[in-house]
């Protein structure tokens, strides 16, 4: 075994020993004179170095790995962005149903009536909960969400003719998908500085973007709102219009829907194309960093466009189809299916007072956080630019600019000093457009004593960094530090090879 | 019901804290024209009690086909998901985790990445895995996005050998759009397959990768792999393989065949069928493309281990991503399917190489049998007899008999085969080589079957075609 | 001491001899952080004053290198592909990124010396 490392588990590997039992015996005694009906030149000369594990080591090596990890099952998880809420024991429960796991996706759908009155549920309710027309759920996460939302865009002006619109408008505080999907989709990114404003769209920086690129040429903007800093876009109503005034579409990125359910619409707002992050507002699982899945919502001028298959109803019920001018498949089969049972659970666990109770919920826990916090860790955009106090939304971006210049006292120290505490840090350094950002978002699902308790230690700690800032960084709970990410660049070690330890594997 | 936990005592406590009176005065930015006025349009909450009947009752309109009697792959393949990863994999930690950003409290899941990714360079031959992709055909998607990028935008042209899986080769399509990527499909020969000579013949300066399927979504297995992947090789085109894992248990890898890129399912390795998603995709190249592959990539590195100089696990290369290049990123993708890479991960360590290379080898021996049966039922017409297949193969059935037999099937609660033509939502797809499949179906055996189920296939087939 | 030349955008020119050597400035490469990634340019390719003719990377940042003045690469210095740390040693020195031919002199007029550069608010 290599040096001070956790074990991995090709490490165990003995050969004779056995692993999990899959078929008995009796069936396996047939296979080996099968080998001849292979191209013998296709026929591998050695077995795969796969490790041999007894069952029992193979579940300590894992359990290991998972209590060597974090989930919001272990602690308070306030990643900015991210809606780490609570994932309900019910939706894991039920998506393990056989009737749902065990469904070949070549059954016809014809003998499949429950998955399409699901679909058509899930469609139905996320078309109410976002003010769109139609929704489709097939797009894998957020970005391929965001991928067909643009590839949607560039096909609709295609059909009317207006192949100059290849401007994408798109402001300093996006997330990186959102600039990275619209060059995948063949548009060009124009970034627009909302920093020095209230942080936000406004039509002053609206329209220098449309003087500059000229009009006939912008093909949309995306915006999410909440915006990334927490804040609700207040001009939104104005921007939509203008942009829609000079023929160009608006698209919503979901990922701060939390904020609200049952308070106010996407597509009230006038965006003409949304997508929703299940993973975030609807609870499926991040998984840590996966399965996802991203639905979009459409106005009806987009539904010809919509990804293939989408489903609709019938005079009997309904059905698969390919809509007109489909941008086509985004996926195999039909999205991700074990995510959208959960996301339907979700949804009926909660109930239209449920879903609105979820955002109400999570500004109020924002609120509370940015007003107990802000004192020591300021809030670039506390006030609107003409003096109001500034409420956040479900999120707010504090800062640790001051400490910095105080006392050399980084977001990174205090994220790996709130590590030390037994919590996760905040999502930091974005959005890029606050220095030193501690971005926070403490979900519904959080306590009043877990946030007091947080606010405990984020306090503590803004002390320990003004009177020993070293104390600060010092601090070492964790069992793993200074992992080197230089090191990892320059010196790339991306997988095992049997090599490591002399192979036992041949033969 | 909500998982709300704080009372309306503490609510009114916070918003007093914060300033305000009413909650609704914490919503002074939005216009008042946008705040909604009525309640959202869903089911009233279920308590658990009828969460569970209403998961019943959406489950019983369906037909319930049971496992052994799914005779079907494209793509998606019914294996015995073992207990275990199950049961790890429902861990706390591991699925309600974030994307291992924090290295130092991720120590578990980034180990986890890093056996996977070893584990997907043994079974495809590369150098380099990704942390795994939406699904086999958004990484084969990912892949043309390599060979756009290796030549810089100056080759154009995606090639696809015959019959690479439809649905595979519509998802490549429509991320082809905003590459501005032509693709096309080779013709076969009358035996289904491609020769040296026509691909040599439709190979130019201009074509950025030729797509081989292994086993092909027939489910044969191409000889002549390695001859084919040198001709392309020359002409400087990327040999991309879309690649069922599952063969590595008895054959040989793509990297030993000659390809530069590699992708497909891990569906395959203790994840369920599942309807369809969600899959993992697996996406795997040689060393000299690190820097054009999409996605995230773990490392190991030197750290601090309880104080003492050690090795440790943290995301690496991220430069390449779009958090950090934004519009310059090599593409969006901000996520993996961790929780089914574990999942893969947990179920290749508890086969192991022996276990594996006997699940890899009764999957054949049953698919074997079965041909067996089916071939010799009057009427049943080995679609390609020459040639060999691991799992999944084709026959041709009298006209108008295979959707017959698809129907009867349903009646008895079977899965009796895919149409090649067909897709998984009932789309007709239409190819180049349509012709060569016109009347077929193609089936797919796994470990789970026996002998009793591919009787009652058997008996089904010949049932239909006697009339009977 | 041989002419250097810089841009607002953090790249130098310094001419030795005939040729112009052309990298990103010391304090480009303290505020990039340790280097772990350079792509360079193809020798002979031409490129237009502002076109982005090389990246180099940081664990957490990339950037883009412009080109001061319209150029030809004469030669690159590819030893940084396996030791990209020379830059954040030696900047702009051994850390050179390309040898190049400055296509119309008269634009080097455009860009800053010493003492502008030294003065410019970073």
């Amino acid at each position: 075994m290599a040096a001070n490392q956790s074990k991995l588990i090709f490490e165990y590997d003995v050969e004779g020993r056995h692993g999990t039992q899959v078929v008995g015996g009796m069936r396996n005694g047939r296979v080996e004179d099968h080998k001849r009906r292979l191209p013998q030149n296709l026929v591998a000369s050695e077995r795969l170095p796969l490790p041999q594990v007894g069952e029992l080591e193979l579940t300590r090596h894992y359990v290991k790995l998972a209590q060597d990890s974090f989930g919001i099952d272990t602690g308070f998880y306030p990643l900015g962005s991210c809606t780490m809420k609570y994932n309900p024991k019910a939706c894991e429960r039920y998506v393990k149903h056989p009737g749902f796991a065990n469904t070949h996706p070549h059954q016809p759908i014809e003998s499949l009536p429950g998955f399409l009155r699901m679909f058509a549920d899930l469609q139905d309710w996320l078309a109410d909960m976002t003010g769109m027309d139609q929704i489709s759920l097939t797009p894998a996460a957020g970005a391929q969400g965001e991928f067909a939302g643009m590839l949607i865009f560039k096909r609709y002006f295609e059909s009317r003719g207006e192949h100059q619109r290849t401007v994408m408008i798109v402001p300093d505080s996006a997330h990186g998908t959102n600039p990275a999907s619209a060059v995948l989709s063949g548009f060009e990114v124009a970034e627009v500085k909302c920093a020095d404003a209230d942080g936000i769209m406004n039509m002053d920086i609206l329209n220098a973007a449309i003087e500059k690129h000229g009009a006939e040429r912008i093909a949309g903007i995306m915006l999410t709102n909440p915006s990334t800093l927490g804040t609700f876009e207040k001009d939104i109503l104005a921007v939509s219009e203008r942009m829609h005034e000079i023929g160009a579409l608006l698209y919503y990125d979901g990922a701060n829907l939390n904020a609200l359910l049952g308070i106010a619409r996407p597509g009230d707002m006038g965006f003409d194309l949304i997508h929703i992050n299940t993973h975030k507002t609807l609870s499926t699982p991040h998984g840590g960093g996966g399965p996802g899945s991203g639905p979009i919502g459409v106005k009806q001028h987009l539904a010809p466009f919509l990804p293939h298959p989408h489903v609709r109803s019938t005079s009997d019920g309904f059905e698969f189809y390919r809509p007109e001018q489909s941008i086509g498949r985004m996926k195999l089969f039909h999205g991700q299916f074990g995510i959208l049972v959960r996301a339907w659970i979700y949804i009926l666990l909660h109930g239209p007072d449920g879903l609105r109770r979820i955002s109400e919920n999570a500004i109020i826990n924002a609120n509370y956080l940015q007003a107990r916090l802000k004192d020591h860790y300021p809030v670039r955009y506390d006030k609107w630019s003409d003096g109001r106090d500034r409420y956040c939304m479900h999120e707010f971006v504090a800062s640790c600019g001051r400490l910095k210049k105080e006392v050399g006292v980084s977001a990174k120290d205090i994220a790996k000093a709130l590590l030390n505490s037994g919590f996760h840090a905040p999502t930091t350094y974005f959005p890029l457009i606050i220095e030193e950002a501690l971005m926070i978002e403490p979900t519904e699902t959080e306590s009043k004593e877990l946030l007091d308790s947080f606010v405990d230690v984020m306090l503590g700690l803004h002390h320990t960094a003004r009177v020993d800032a070293d104390k600060l960084r010092n601090l070492d709970n964790l069992r793993v530090t200074q992992l080197d990410e230089t090191y990892a660049a320059r010196h790339i070690d991306v997988r095992w090879q049997p090599e490591e330890q002399g192979s036992a594997a041949a033969g | 019901m909500t998982f709300v936990p704080n009372t309306a005592a503490q609510r009114a406590e916070m918003l007093k804290l914060i300033g305000v009176e009413r909650f609704e005065d914490l919503l002074v930015a939005i216009p008042p024209d946008l705040i909604m006025q009525r309640q959202l349009l869903v089911p009233e909450a279920h308590g658990e009690v009828e969460l569970g009947r209403a998961v019943e009752a959406l489950t019983a309109q369906n037909l319930r086909i049971p496992p052994g009697r799914v005779f079907a792959g494209g793509g998606s393949y019914m294996h015995h998901v073992p207990s275990v990863v199950d049961e790890i994999s429902s861990r706390g930690e591991f699925y309600t985790a974030y994307t291992p950003y924090q290295p130092e409290v991720s120590q578990g899941y980034l180990q986890s990445i890093y056996e996977y990714q070893s584990y997907i360079c043994m079974l495809t031959g590369m150098d380099i895995s990704n942390a795994s992709g939406y699904d086999g055909a958004t990484t084969l998607a990912d892949a043309v996005l390599m060979s756009n990028y290796v030549h810089k935008g100056k080759r154009k042209r995606v090639l696809f050998a015959p019959f690479v899986n439809a649905e595979f080769r519509n998802v490549v399509d429509t991320y082809a759009i905003g590459m501005e990527m032509e693709t096309e499909v080779l013709s076969a020969d009358s035996s289904g397959r491609l020769t040296v000579d026509a691909l040599r013949g439709a190979l130019s300066e201009d074509v950025a990768c030729v797509i081989f399927q292994y086993p092909d979504c027939l489910g044969y297995l191409e000889e002549e792999l390695e001859q084919l992947s040198a001709v392309v090789r020359e002409s400087g085109a990327l040999v991309v393989f879309s690649f069922y894992p599952y063969t590595a248990g008895l054959l040989r890898t793509p990297g030993e065949l000659g390809a530069d890129i590699v992708c497909g399912e891990a569906q395959c390795f203790g994840n369920y069928v599942n309807y369809g998603g969600p899959y993992c995709g697996f996406l795997a190249c040689r060393e000299e493309f690190v820097r054009v592959l999409p996605g995230r990539l773990i490392g190991r590195t030197v750290c601090q281990r309880d104080g003492e100089p050690g090795m440790g696990f943290v995301m690496t290369l991220q430069a390449r991503e779009q958090h950090i290049r934004r519009n310059k990123a090599m593409s969006n993708i901000c996520s993996n399917q961790a929780l089914l890479a574990l999942r893969a991960c947990i179920y290749l360590g508890s086969v192991g190489r022996n276990g594996f290379r006997q699940l890899a080898a009764l999957c054949h021996a049953n698919a074997l049998e079965a041909h067996e049966k089916l071939v010799n039922i009057s009427g049943v017409q080995d679609a390609f007899p020459e040639r060999h297949f691991f799992n999944e193969f084709t026959l041709r059935f009298p006209g108008g008999t295979a959707a017959a037999i698809r129907q009867r099937g349903l009646q008895e609660g079977m899965l009796c085969g895919i149409h090649p033509l067909v897709e998984s939502d009932g789309t007709l797809n239409s190819e180049s080589n349509a012709g060569l499949v016109g009347d077929c179906l193609t089936f797919a055996f796994t470990e789970i079957h026996t002998t009793e189920d591919s009787d009652a296939l058997a008996r089904l087939v010949w049932e239909v075609l006697s009339g009977s | 001491m041989s002419r250097i030349l810089y841009t607002k955008t953090h790249e130098y020119l310094r001419e030795e001899g005939s040729a112009w050597f052309l990298g990103i400035t010391d304090h480009a490469q303290e505020a990039l952080g340790d280097i772990t990634f350079v792509e360079l340019p193809e020798a002979g390719a031409e490129f237009s004053a502002g076109d982005e003719l090389a990246t180099v990377e940081s664990v957490k940042a990339v950037a883009g290198v412009m080109a001061p003045v319209s150029l030809r690469i004469i030669e690159v210095n590819s030893s940084l592909e396996d030791a990209p740390e020379v830059i954040n040693s030696d900047a702009q020195g051994s850390g050179w990124m390309a040898k190049v031919e400055v296509m119309d002199p008269a634009q080097l007029d455009s860009l800053m010396d010493q003492a502008a550069y030294d003065a410019m608010d970073k």
